[in-house]
């Protein structure tokens, strides 16, 4: 522990660099503000990054996400830390903050790693890769993926057997096994928050008996299967690596359902799942999907239009509920469910599900300050404090809420919701200076 | 004419590659005249490859580049920094675009996107071999933003460009500012009225010097372009007319609420059909009972989706707030009046994110849901002095359903207002649904293709009032960005004039759709002079011009004829 | 041995001896191993389905799925031709 101080003041801290933390950060340093950007991952990029297409205009995400993550990355008045998190925030004064910031050792000197992997292939371990959630293996000295920013290798300490394969490997020396967390003590002017959402977990919800039938997924993890820089060759099931054919969505898993906690809409399952459906109708022509519904919310910009061009390419929808899925010998899986148009109960076979998982807030935010109160709302996502004049308002004066962090919405409404909030602390730096 | 040119075609993971061979137009363009190198990519726009093409253009002095790519709506900014951050002047750049146009546009005949693709990027070579470098055009940018519209995006527009001390200009048609919001009483999440919202945002603007409010204003006529503009404005009932001076526009006009024809659902046919509007106000004006044309008001059924998710009509979208307003509207009735009961005529209720709890609530405290589809809308009918409204209702496996309701409410949404003249005005495109259009709903959400002009709130689509002002305040940002600095860079992308050529006929002066070229003089002869600063590069005059004086800086006649010539010769 | 000393390029070395290796770590990397060499050892034979090559090894198939994609990854397998129902691809050693 180091307790050293670096270049620490800096106008605005924002803590989160997905999209909407990183649209903010440029907001705030294009207007002449230097911006430090915390984030806890190994790359920027948030969520966006690791997405196929986006709905409704179908544009690569990766396209879209990766100028912005360039730009951000070398702007000249925002400074970024990875593998970082803000530990604690106290309010000193009128307009001023101070912030420890915790860095972890990535083991690997970023400016001096050219991305080759040359440390990738020679290192022998072989566990589960978090950015394919879970469904193909990774080295322990690793890149996180092709697009990550910065492109640097990192080491997983936790599973790594320090055999120094990957350190010889290293052409220019920058794997560093001395490394060690860092702590730093920063004062800034304004903070925003922009940590981002966390996805329903369905193990919470036995009976879709996810973790236990290999092919019933989530659908972060189908999106994987669908992104360029996927993990097999084409869609394929988990179970047996077989390429499905008859592909069903269970929408509303974690959402509009008390019982596990969570009664509101998350905003943008029921397009993911339709965009989904559109990608795989043209990856596996063959394949039927049918997405079983309550009510389908395409309400946005575009949105109805993409909802009837799905129809027309001849995805199914199915108003109902599925109340239990169950496995056959061969992998397929039973859903079972109240036909609402018919009115009767129902049983479908399918050999792959689709869970699409909801919005759930980011607890993690709440714990940053000690002294004041960062109020939550009932869902606890973080609280706004005055939803329709100041959208970005938190209960403590200086502090705003950017992007998820204060609702489900989609990427539009999040960078909307992120030029609310630069706007905002830019008015508060400005009249408190 | 360039030596060496680097050429770069990207595989757009695979939204390109899967179609367009691109390793073949690799090879096919790498002994092309003038290129030094050809390379293939994943994905252009990365980081890496970025870093690589600096470094490309640094280890071999290249000349100029090519990036084969997507469309250069999304990417041309980018590539041009890759350029002047390895030192290149960024008009040294061509692009070509081999994924709207050949990959995605032919993904039935991966042959042929292949061969179009080819020559798709050998036409770029051979525009790129007369690129120059270029010296954008400096112009003084006015510090000051005129905010059409003094609704609530107008009003916390103006209030952002404020505090960043931006002289802003509110124009607003009608006698009042507010717009929708000041009429509404109770709104969704607050204790406060829409009433009381505007008034405590009036204040606040009211109170600031660089913030003037003109109301009973129009904008007649625009002249100039991003960093000037010069609006006269016509202030009512005098009809005064004003000169003001700005450096950007933004839009903020907001919305009109979907009329409906006389005879739809019963509209000015049956006397107890109201719309969502006019309900809100019968309720917020209520009292202990809610009555309409004397007779007290039980049964309300509220028929969704009127004028929006048409299926033969033109409104095909949803309008977006409509659920939840009514939702909100009908659990306050029932709050309010003594022995109200809901009926909900939907097409799928979506209150959608937070706003869920609303038809939770409204579920449990007694309100009946409905639903039917697009095709089987509910009927009304009228029988004696009673209207009942009758639907199949695919909630209950089809069943008919027969309401007898005191007051019907048709949900009206949102359409783009009937008077839009203000958008001609600024030559606002607009998209299918024939709101303002953006440039990219996640790149570019607030700017329009229009330099300098901005647009927010619901003049861009439906939204709720959380929705309106982030982006009204996303769209001053952006306003302010235009403006901040004192100057602005426009293209150099320009016309130019021939004098030795020049006869001045006023053909070209009269092709201009801006207003650019006048007549001047080079010693006793009477020539075309170009505006460089309001010149967009549009191209009109070129042809127009019978002694050929006229071309276009990076679209001569040298380099259209040598794009033609490969694509020719393939 | 403290920080300042270690020599660039033996850092794995240092922290070896510093704090060692978790017995988790090293079980994991353990079996792995036999693993990759039980499904190397498979496809030295000829190409295999998923469903033939879980015949072979004494494991779940969708285990066998997890390690023979994450083989694919690291360039020590292909993958082959599909069958004729369009369902499952045969994989093969990489070359």
């Amino acid at each position: 522990m180091s307790g050293q101080q670096i270049n620490s003041s800096f106008d605005a801290l924002v803590v989160g660099g997905g999209i909407a933390g990183g649209e903010t950060a440029l907001n705030l340093a294009n207007n002449g503000f230097k911006v430090l950007l915390i984030e806890k991952e190994l790359s920027i990029g948030g969520k966006m990054i690791l997405l196929s297409k986006v709905f409704p205009t179908l544009d690569c995400a990766a396209c879209i996400t990766t100028p912005k993550v360039s730009e951000i990355s070398r702007h000249p008045d925002i400074t970024i830390f990875t593998s970082s998190e803000v530990n604690k925030i106290t309010k000193t004064g009128l307009n001023s903050f101070e912030a420890v910031v915790v860095k972890k050792p990535r083991y690997v000197v970023v400016e001096d790693c050219t991305g080759c992997q040359l440390c990738e292939q020679a290192c022998p371990v072989n566990v589960k890769d978090q950015y394919q959630f879970d469904l193909v293996g990774r080295k322990a000295a690793f890149i996180p993926f092709s697009i990550a920013s910065p492109k640097a290798a990192a080491i997983d300490i936790e599973n790594c057997v320090l055999c120094g394969a990957c350190e010889k490997a290293c052409p220019t020396n920058c794997i560093d096994f001395t490394q060690e967390t860092e702590e730093y003590l920063v004062k800034i002017k304004t903070v925003v928050l922009a940590t981002g959402f966390k996805l329903f977990d369905p193990l919470m919800i036995p009976r879709y008996g996810f973790g236990l039938y290999k092919n019933v997924i989530t659908s972060m993890q189908m999106e994987r299967e669908l992104a360029p820089t996927r993990p097999f060759n084409t869609v394929l099931r988990p179970g047996d690596g077989k390429v499905p054919d008859k592909i069903a969505y269970v929408l509303c898993t974690g959402s509009r359902d008390a019982s596990v906690g969570n009664p509101i809409c998350s905003q943008i399952c029921c397009m993911y799942s339709i965009k989904q459906a559109q990608l795989l109708m043209g990856t596996l022509p063959m394949a039927d999907v049918t997405i079983y519904y309550i009510n389908i919310r395409s309400f946005g910009k575009g949105f109805e239009e993409f909802y009837q061009q799905a129809k027309g390419m001849g995805v199914n929808f199915v108003k109902g509920k599925i109340g239990k899925i169950t496995e056959k010998e061969n992998g397929n899986l039973m859903l079972r469910y109240e036909d609402i148009n018919e009115g009767i109960v129902k049983e479908a076979e399918h050999d792959m599900v689709i869970l699409s998982v909801g919005v759930l807030p980011n607890q993690d935010a709440a714990k940053l300050f000690k002294a004041e109160e960062l109020k939550l709302d009932a869902y606890k996502f973080i609280s706004q404090a005055d939803t329709l004049e100041s959208p970005s308002k938190t209960s403590i004066d200086g502090v705003f809420v950017a992007g998820t962090a204060s609702g489900p919405m989609d990427i539009p409404d999040s960078i909307l919701s992120a030029g609310a909030a630069s706007s905002e602390a830019i008015s508060y730096l400005i009249r408190n200076k | 004419m360039k030596k060496k040119i680097g050429v770069y075609i990207c595989h757009c993971g695979g939204n390109i590659s899967d179609y367009v061979d691109v390793e073949k137009v690799r090879q096919a363009v790498e002994d092309e005249g003038g290129v030094l190198l050809a390379k293939t990519t994943m994905f252009a726009c990365s980081d890496s490859n970025q870093k690589d093409m600096v470094d490309d253009i640094k280890n071999n002095d290249l000349d100029g580049i090519v990036v084969a790519s997507c469309s250069p709506k999304l990417h041309l900014t980018t590539f041009r920094n890759v350029s002047e951050r390895a030192g290149l002047n960024k008009y040294n750049y061509v692009h070509a675009n081999i994924r709207e146009q050949a990959s995605w546009a032919h993904s039935d005949d991966k042959v042929g996107a292949t061969e179009k693709a080819i020559q798709l990027v050998k036409a770029a070579i051979a525009k790129d071999r007369f690129a120059e470098s270029l010296e954008p055009n400096v112009i003084t940018a006015q510090k000051a933003v005129a905010v059409i519209g003094g609704g609530i995006a107008g009003m916390k527009a103006a209030q952002a460009l404020s505090d960043m001390d931006c002289p802003v200009y509110i124009i607003e048609r009608e006698q009042f500012v507010g717009g929708r919001v000041a009429q509404w009483g109770a709104l969704f999440t607050t204790e406060e009225t829409g009433k009381d919202l505007v008034a405590r945002l009036y204040k606040d603007l009211i109170s600031r010097t660089n913030v003037i409010i003109f109301t009973g204003a129009e904008v007649i006529t625009n002249v100039g372009s991003i960093g000037d503009f010069k609006l006269k404005v016509k202030i009512s009932p005098k009809d005064e007319i004003i000169e003001i001076n700005v450096g950007s526009v933004l839009m903020a006009t907001g919305f009109d609420s979907y009329s409906p024809k006389d005879g739809e659902f019963g509209y000015h046919q049956i006397d107890n059909v109201v719309t969502l509007p006019e309900f809100k106000q019968m309720v917020d004006q209520g009292d202990k009972q809610l009555m309409f044309k004397g007779k007290q008001v039980k049964n309300i059924a509220y028929i969704y989706c009127v004028g929006s998710r048409q299926e033969e009509g033109e409104n095909t979208y949803c309008s977006r707030y409509c659920c939840t307003s009514t939702i909100h509207t009908a659990i306050l009735a029932r709050k309010k009046f003594a022995g109200i009961y809901n009926f909900h005529f939907t097409r799928g209720v979506r209150t959608y994110g937070k706003q869920e709890v609303l038809y939770a609530e409204s579920s449990q405290l007694g309100d009946i849901y409905l639903q039917s589809n697009e095709e089987t809308p509910p009927i009304i009918t009228q029988a004696g002095n009673k209207t009942i409204i009758k639907v199949n209702d695919i909630l209950t496996e089809g069943r008919e359903i027969e309401v007898e309701a005191d007051l019907v409410v048709l949900v009206t949404g949102m359409v783009p207002r009937e008077d839009n003249s203000v958008g001609t005005l600024f030559k606002l495109p607009k998209g299918r649904d024939k709101f303002f259009n953006e440039i990219h709903m996640k790149l570019r959400p607030v700017e329009t293709v229009i330099d300098g002009v901005t647009i927010c709130g619901t003049c861009q689509g439906p939204k709720n009032i959380m929705e309106t002002v982030n982006s009204a305040l996303s769209a001053a940002t952006k306003s302010f960005s235009y403006v901040s600095k004192g100057i602005l860079e426009t293209e150099p992308i320009v016309a130019l004039v021939d004098s030795g050529l020049c006869e001045w006929c006023n053909l070209c002066s009269e092709a201009c759709p801006f207003d650019a070229i006048s007549m001047g003089s080079e010693g006793s002869k009477s020539i075309a002079v170009i505006n460089n600063s309001v010149c967009k590069g549009c191209g009109m005059c070129t042809p127009v011009c019978p002694t050929d004086a006229i071309d276009l800086i990076t679209y001569s006649n040298n380099e259209i004829e040598s794009m033609i010539d490969a694509l020719a010769n393939g | 041995m403290n920080v300042m000393e270690v020599e660039k390029g033996k850092t794995a070395k240092y922290l070896r001896e510093k704090q060692g290796v978790s017995q988790s770590a090293k079980d994991k990397l353990k079996e792995f191993n036999t693993i990759k060499k039980a499904i190397l050892e498979a496809l030295k034979e000829g190409d295999l389905t998923i469903a033939q090559l879980t015949d072979k090894l004494n494991m779940p198939k969708n285990e066998v799925v997890f390690y023979l994609m994450s083989l694919i990854k690291y360039g020590f397998v292909q993958t082959g031709e599909v069958d004729d129902m369009d369902e499952y691809f045969s994989y093969k050693l990489k070359q």
